[in-house]
């Protein structure tokens, strides 16, 4: 009887054993594969946060019929944007309200594509220098009919079109070089540099190609994975991710 | 005997294990391919790809439990489920990961994407792919209990 008890526990012993073994082999794998989505998503998001704050103040600008300056603080993480009241000083004087304001989430880095400075450096919010004043940085201006002011500083120009538009750089996409310095707002998900980095990094911004041009999300494709030779490439979807 | 059922119990739950594991690798990989593009993951795509995973495990481990504590009846619908269980598991790893290199060479063709095509991948994978499973946990059950044949280990 005690035999036949202590069978019936090996028995139970084993099942249970097998099913861990099973469900721990199917977390093993799932993991990897969850991670990765995770980073993907978290990077995918937070661009997508910085697109639609910027699509908010140019609807608030057209609405309220006033000029809004959306300012991101890249080393804060913090985006925040106001009406700017005549002598139109890109400033938030006292009296101007804060329309809209967020936290960005961490995990990601301002940083420019290939090979830019620092995390947080100059060119990692490029839309600065107005009114001749170059101390005037890492802010988008609407005029009240929803046109962005461009910036004035050599380092935040227009994009250009690429040379040739193949099946990885397609219509829509920009090329920023030369000089490297197009104007936008870039998320990377390392903080490393380089042009072969292994990493990915989106430009989000406004009037790429026109006064009312819409709000794009483009991602950079290094030379390896198929942009174009002597260009730095920003494409639109589908994007290829480096994991 | 006793070694052979053991021997047959170990074979089993590796090809346990293969089938379990192969079940992820098509939901996740449509998944991935999902952020190729602009629109975000919904909640309700994660949560479904992650509960079917999740899903096919417990009905694979249930068949499996059915398989070894089930009575054998007379005349059983699977004569030799040792056979059985290995066709059947390596049919579903199989389409599982055929399924996979299909959703990406989809991605990749731009011929693929998730909201459009979910119903149409969880359908293929529901009726095809998991019975499939469902047969393979049970028959590998069953052979825990009725070890197949096997040479007599030499004497020397």
């Amino acid at each position: 009887m005690a035999q036949q008890r202590g069978r019936g526990f090996s028995r139970h012993f084993v099942e249970v054993m097998v099913a861990i073994i099973v469900a721990s082999i199917v977390c093993l794998l799932a993991g990897p594969y969850l991670y990765r989505l995770y980073r993907r998503e978290r990077l995918r998001i937070a661009a997508q946060e910085i697109s639609t704050a910027i699509s908010a103040s140019r609807l608030k600008s057209i609405r309220l019929n006033r000029q809004i300056v959306l300012q991101i603080d890249p080393a804060a993480r913090l985006a925040l944007a106001w009406a700017d009241d005549p002598p139109f000083n890109f400033i938030q004087d006292p009296g101007e309200p804060t329309l809209l304001r967020f936290r960005m989430r961490s995990g990601i880095f301002f940083r420019y594509a290939p090979s830019g400075e620092r995390v947080n450096g100059e060119d990692s919010v490029a839309f600065d220098g107005y009114n001749g004043n170059a101390e005037l940085v890492d802010r988008i201006v609407f005029r009240p009919d929803g046109v962005l002011i461009p910036p004035e500083s050599p380092g935040s120009k227009t994009p250009l079109r690429p040379a040739v538009e193949t099946a990885a750089v397609p219509y829509g996409s920009i090329n920023c070089n030369p000089g490297d310095s197009c104007r936008g707002i870039y998320v990377s998900d390392r903080p490393g540099g380089g042009p072969e980095a292994n990493r990915n990094t989106f430009r989000i911004s406004v009037n790429d190609f026109g006064p009312m041009g819409r709000v794009t999300i483009l991602k950079w494709l290094p030379p390896s994975q198929g942009g174009n030779p002597g260009e730095t490439d920003y494409v639109p979807p589908p994007w290829k991710w480096v994991d | 005997m006793e070694e052979r059922r053991r021997y047959d119990r170990r074979t089993g739950a590796a090809l346990l294990c293969l089938v379990a594991a192969t079940n992820v690798i098509p939901w996740m990989e449509l998944l991935l391919g999902q952020t190729a593009t602009s629109e975000l993951l919904a909640p309700s795509e994660i949560r479904a790809a992650l509960g079917t995973c999740l899903l096919a495990l417990l009905f694979l481990l249930g068949a499996w439990f059915s398989g070894r504590r089930n009575p054998i009846p007379e005349r059983p619908w699977i004569s030799r489920p040792r056979t059985a269980g290995l066709r059947f598991s390596v049919a579903a790893a199989a389409g599982n990961l055929a399924l996979a290199a299909l959703v990406r060479w989809l991605g990749w063709r731009r011929i693929f994407g998730l909201p459009a095509d979910l119903p149409i991948f969880a359908a293929v994978w529901y009726l095809v792919i998991l019975p499939l499973q469902v047969v393979a946990g049970f028959s590998l059950g069953r052979a825990g209990r009725v070890p197949g044949r096997r040479r007599e280990p030499s004497p020397i």
